[in-house]
């Protein structure tokens, strides 16, 4: 009997030991976060800031939205992304030559590539010819990266046109002003020629891949930047965003939004969970076993502007409060996640929070 | 009214100096005096009329026999008997049951019968407002043929539209002076209350010439009691009303007023009036603390002092208004007890001096000073709905105050009176607005100034026949003023029937806020444009109206009308051509509309029984491109009903409106990503109010009815396209089927 109590107790010290020396050999690996509430670092009303969330490390990291200008993918393909969330809109030109461009290709462009004029236009009663064409000249808010308005970079120099871009609105409001862009391929990654429009000369940058990150950030003035976390390292991000909308019309349109959430493309999948009843309880009792009557979508705005009402003839806003999200992460773990918040105490904007928790 | 009256015409045809016989009118029900009848005294060859004095007495210059004798009085049966060689002293009138020709103002030079009237008038009297048991104008305007009423759940306004078109396109008048406060650009006309009021005169088509702006589709007039027959006059009304299924302390409709009148002197009278309307909200299919309809509270009244020495009068008037919206909110957060809740509180002032004399040689002047007073105050909340603390949220757009101020200075002279062949009125007509709030660039009070003169003429060049051409010119401080022709052509073509043909223009001016508005957020940047032009319109309108005795106790009376409205230089939304990033408002769009109604009205001395039907057709602006009908249409039905009981103090009305489908295109794409119109509309209603009023003891009575019968509260509104946002996906109409209880006491019944 002696024996075997000490038989015991050495097994649980050596199963102890062994699951200590399994911590501390190789990488760390911290078990991921049972849940939190992150109040998101937006920024309040202008919302400058577009902020990543890491769920299972409880973290935040936050991005001017100011700060950059053009998203190059460093996944498989060669594709360009807009700033979308300064309202950046661009257009197509005939012309390959970025110095043969001046301001006479950009006439009239100054009446419609941006998102007021989109939406100036919208709301007259004589709809103009151009407006249907306007949903082209962002991407597609789905994040599918062949739908982008520069499309993909082709292998093919003769086949890369130039781009006029509407460098769209800092938060305060102020106009970012206009570039001519012509975007190649230099081995695995990107050449961007850029410059003012009137200008006879271009700027060239070299602008690489790195496979830790979905995208390279380019700022047309300070050239390549370190921008959003790494691709491993966040699930879902506040941001502002340039959506379709539709106002009645027969096509939807560029529409700027605020308080919108996106996902991560590397991995990370969403499905929206309508109440039934009682929204916290269903969501507290949620359980693994029920996450496989749900539909996960990778679409990067499956969240989107769902998670909040706003009734623009009296400006008031707020949280629906009529569903939640289960959020699957890059490494398989299921979050359910409830926004609790929108508005700051005293009702701006800009002051966002969530509550999430694994599903177990 | 009846002072005026007083004025009327005299005649004197017969000149023979003959000695005097005096002749009594008395009222057959109660022995009072008759003042104001028309007396005609029909010899071999001639004619004379006269009218009846305060004590109800005529003089007849010792006449000639035989002699026949027509007596008219709009509240009393028509007298006819011919005498042969003697006159009774005194003459008793059987008191009218029904009063099928009223007297209306607007409009004219004297006040007369609607039948003289080269515009065709409706009226709504004081007892038809009783008898629908209407609180407010847009719920007595709700049964009205070629009116639809509109509700605004965001703003907690009622808005109208006449003809198919648009309520900024009405012009609302308080004995004459036009009520500012327009709420978005219309006048909410759940702000008016009825308590005050004796009678309504809606006339469609423009009245530009006499009213100048906005009078394009036509002219809501608004008539206030100004005098009493008795020494002291006293009345209260208390009303209880649910709102649908909803009713409870809180919730429903509690609406009290008193109306109260004094002749201090012969010369002076006084009246007040104080009215609360109470409206709990409607919670529908809302749920939490959202209501579909927010509870509103409204305190209005007006005092009035009247001086009236002879033939010259003048009284001030003032009205007032306080309305408070509440607009409670679900909190905006899940665990974040906030609730942004809003209160939109209105105030409404309007002071006017009114007064007429007569001038020697120039003719009867009439005059007006107003000043209006409004301001509309949001204030929202962020309201912890766990501590109860509000202090005011910081949202942008949070907090709003618009105001408008406006002078008015309007004054005419008439010539002549209705007998003779030519009559004329000229006048001028002064308009100063001042406007300030959030979104009235710069945040400074912007004004505007208007300074007209017009003139008209009633020429009856045949006995029949009646044209009266006018014409107006303004100076605008803003823009350019479109001079104002009308014509109007009256024509008796037998006795009871007359031909009515119209032509006006219209016009209405840019509001201050086109003018001068300025917002931007992130998604919008929007700013009035300074060089807008007035719309424009063309009105032409054509009516015949049959007054016929059909027997010994049967009366009909039957309408028809056809109307024409092409309006120009619509403004609207649209991009600015100098700043395309921004919306401006544009002269653009056009609009017509045509359409025509057939009325018959019956009167049996218990029972009277009214039908109009009539269609409105609008003009779809799609044909120009495409291959579509040019003209959309919508159906209308119009019926009243009142059977009185008069032995028992009883009476029963029945109102009913069936208001048709509009039909209206709009653009969509096709699978094949082409475009194309598609026929969507607003869907149809009928509404339906029954009533019973019964008179108990003296002095009070009791009504009790059902008001929306059909049970309608929204109703389906495909292809509302115009840009922008919309408001959810159908059209309030009313909360569903109510009880209403309403108890009147009147000392004077």
């Amino acid at each position: 009997m002696k024996t075997f109590g000490l038989l015991l107790l050495l097994f649980l010290f050596g199963f102890m030991f062994q699951a200590c020396n399994q911590d501390d050999n190789g990488p760390t690996v911290q078990p991921p976060s049972e849940g939190a509430i992150i109040d998101a670092n937006v920024g309040g009303q202008t919302q400058p800031n577009i902020v990543f969330i890491d769920l299972s490390d409880e973290r935040q990291d936050s991005l001017n939205r100011n700060t950059w200008d053009l998203a190059f993918f460093c996944g498989e393909g060669s594709f360009v992304s807009l700033n979308v969330a300064t309202e950046m809109l661009a257009y197509k030109l005939d012309q390959t030559d970025i110095t043969a461009v001046n301001a006479e290709d950009t006439a009239g462009l100054g009446g419609k590539l941006s998102l007021d004029a989109i939406f100036a236009a919208a709301i007259g009663s004589n709809l103009p010819d151009w407006l249907a064409s306007a949903t082209t000249w962002t991407d597609d808010p789905s994040g599918d990266l062949t739908k982008t308005a520069i499309k993909s970079v082709s292998e093919t120099e003769s086949e890369n046109i130039v781009f006029i871009i509407n460098r769209g609105k800092s938060p305060n409001g102020s106009p970012r002003g206009w570039k001519k862009v012509r975007i190649l391929r230099h081995q695995t990654g990107y050449t961007v020629q850029h410059a003012d429009i009137g200008s006879a000369d271009f700027e060239e940058v070299t602008v690489p891949k790195d496979s830790k990150y979905n995208f390279a950030y380019l700022n047309f003035d300070d050239g390549i930047l370190t921008a959003e976390p790494e691709n491993s390292k966040w699930d879902i991000a506040f941001t502002t965003y340039t959506d379709l909308t539709n106002f009645g019309l027969p096509y939807n349109i560029p529409y700027f939004f605020k308080d919108y959430v996106i996902q991560n493309r590397s991995g990370v999948e969403v499905a929206t969970v309508m109440k039934v009843s009682d929204l916290v309880m269903e969501y507290d009792s949620l359980k693994i076993a029920d996450i496989s009557g749900l539909t996960f979508s990778e679409k990067v705005n499956s969240i989107g502007a769902s998670w909040r009402s706003i009734i623009p003839q009296v400006g008031s806003a707020a949280v629906k409060d009529d569903r939640f999200f289960v959020i699957k992460d890059g490494d398989g773990n299921y979050y359910k996640l409830l926004f609790t918040k929108m508005l700051s105490n005293t009702g701006e904007r800009g002051y966002p929070q969530i509550q999430y928790a694994l599903v177990k | 009214m009846r002072i005026s009256f007083l004025l009327a015409v005299i005649t004197v045809l017969a000149s023979t100096v003959y000695s005097q016989s005096k002749i009594t009118l008395v009222d057959a029900g109660n022995g009072d005096p008759v003042e104001g009848a028309l007396v005609t005294i029909s010899v071999s060859n001639a004619e004379l009329n006269l009218v009846s004095g305060d004590d109800g007495s005529i003089l007849v210059s010792a006449p000639a026999f035989p002699l026949r004798l027509t007596i008219r009085h709009l509240n009393y049966e028509l007298y006819q008997a011919t005498y042969q060689d003697t006159m009774p002293e005194i003459l008793m009138l059987e008191p009218a049951r029904i009063q099928l020709n009223e007297v209306v103002v607007i409009g004219q030079y004297e006040p007369q019968s609607a039948s003289n009237s080269v515009y065709k008038v409706r009226t709504i009297s004081r007892e038809r407002i009783d008898a629908q048991a209407a609180s407010n104008i847009a719920d007595l305007l709700t049964n009205e043929m070629n009116v639809r009423i509109s509700h605004d759940l965001t703003l907690g306004s009622s808005n109208m539209s006449l003809q198919g078109i648009s309520g900024q396109n009405v012009k609302v008048l308080i004995d004459g002076v036009p009520v500012i406060g327009r709420t978005g650009s219309e006048i909410d006309l759940s702000q008016l209350s009825t308590q005050s009021i004796e009678k309504i005169e809606v006339v469609e088509g423009p009245m530009a010439v006499s009213y100048g702006s906005n009078a394009l589709a036509g002219v809501i007039n608004i008539i206030t009691r100004k005098s009493s027959l008795h020494k002291i006059d006293l009345g209260l009304t208390l009303q209880e009303e649910s709102a649908g299924r909803e009713y409870d302390i809180d919730k429903g409709l509690h609406n009290m007023s008193l109306t109260a009148g004094y002749n201090i002197s012969d010369k002076w009278y006084a009246g007040l009036d104080l009215g609360r309307n109470f409206f709990g909200g409607f919670q529908g299919a809302a749920t939490g603390r959202n209501q579909e309809w927010d509870p509103k509270t409204q305190v209005n009244g007006s005092a009035i002092i009247k001086f009236s020495p002879g033939s010259s009068g003048m009284h001030y008037r003032l009205d007032f208004l306080d309305e408070t919206i509440r607009s409670n909110a679900d909190p905006v957060g899940l665990f974040q007890p906030i609730a942004l809740d809003e209160v939109y509180h209105s105030n409404r002032y309007i002071h006017q001096v009114q007064g007429g004399a007569k001038i020697p040689v120039l003719g009867r002047f009439n005059g007006v000073v107003s000043f209006s007073d409004y301001r509309r105050i949001k204030t929202q909340y962020a309201h912890n709905l766990v501590t109860g603390e509000k202090p005011l949220s910081t949202a942008s757009g949070g907090q709003d105050t618009s105001w408008f101020k406006t002078w008015i200075f309007r004054g005419s002279v008439v010539n002549g009176t209705r007998a003779d062949r030519i009559s004329w009125e000229t006048g001028y007509d002064i308009n100063i607005d001042h406007t300030g709030g959030g979104r009235i660039l710069d945040g400074l009070s912007r004004s505007i100034g208007d300074y007209a003169i017009f003139a008209s003429a009633e020429i009856i060049p045949v006995r029949p026949l009646k044209i009266r051409p006018g014409l107006r010119w303004a100076y605008n401080t803003v823009f350019e003023a479109p001079l104002v022709p009308s014509l109007n052509l009256k024509c008796q073509i037998a006795e009871t029937a007359d031909l009515r043909f119209s032509y006006g223009k219209g016009f209405r001016a840019p509001t201050l806020r086109e003018l001068y508005f300025e917002f931007i957020d992130s998604n919008h940047r929007i700013f009035g444009n300074e060089n807008l032009s007035p719309e424009n319109s063309d009105h032409l309108d054509f009516s015949y109206t049959l007054l016929r005795q059909l027997s010994k106790s049967l009366r009909g009376q039957s309408d028809l009308d056809v109307f024409y409205n092409s309006i120009r230089n619509q403004i609207t939304y649209g991009q600015s051509v100098t700043d395309p990033s921004s919306i401006t408002f544009i002269n653009v769009n056009k609009f017509k509309s045509w359409g025509a109604n057939v009325g018959q009205k019956f009167i049996w001395p218990r029972f009277t029984g009214q039908a109009t039907i009539g269609f409105t057709g609008r003009f779809n602006e799609l044909s120009d491109s495409m291959d579509l009908a040019k003209w959309e249409y919508s159906p209308e039905v119009s019926s009243r009903i009142t059977y009185s009981w008069s032995s028992r103090g009883m009476q029963l009305s029945l109102f009913y409106k069936y208001t048709g489908k509009v039909p209206q295109y709009a653009l969509t794409i096709n699978d094949q990503g082409e475009q194309e119109a598609f026929l969507g509309r607003i869907d149809d209603y009928h509404w339906m109010d029954l009533t019973v009023r019964k008179d108990l003891w003296n002095h009070f009575s009791v009504t009790a009815g059902i008001k929306n019968i059909f049970n309608v509260t929204n109703i389906s509104a495909t292809a509302l396209n115009g840009g922008g946002h919309s408001s959810g996906d159908g059209l309030a109409i009313g909360y569903g089927r109510s009880i209403v209880l309403r108890l009147t006491y009147k000392l004077n019944p």
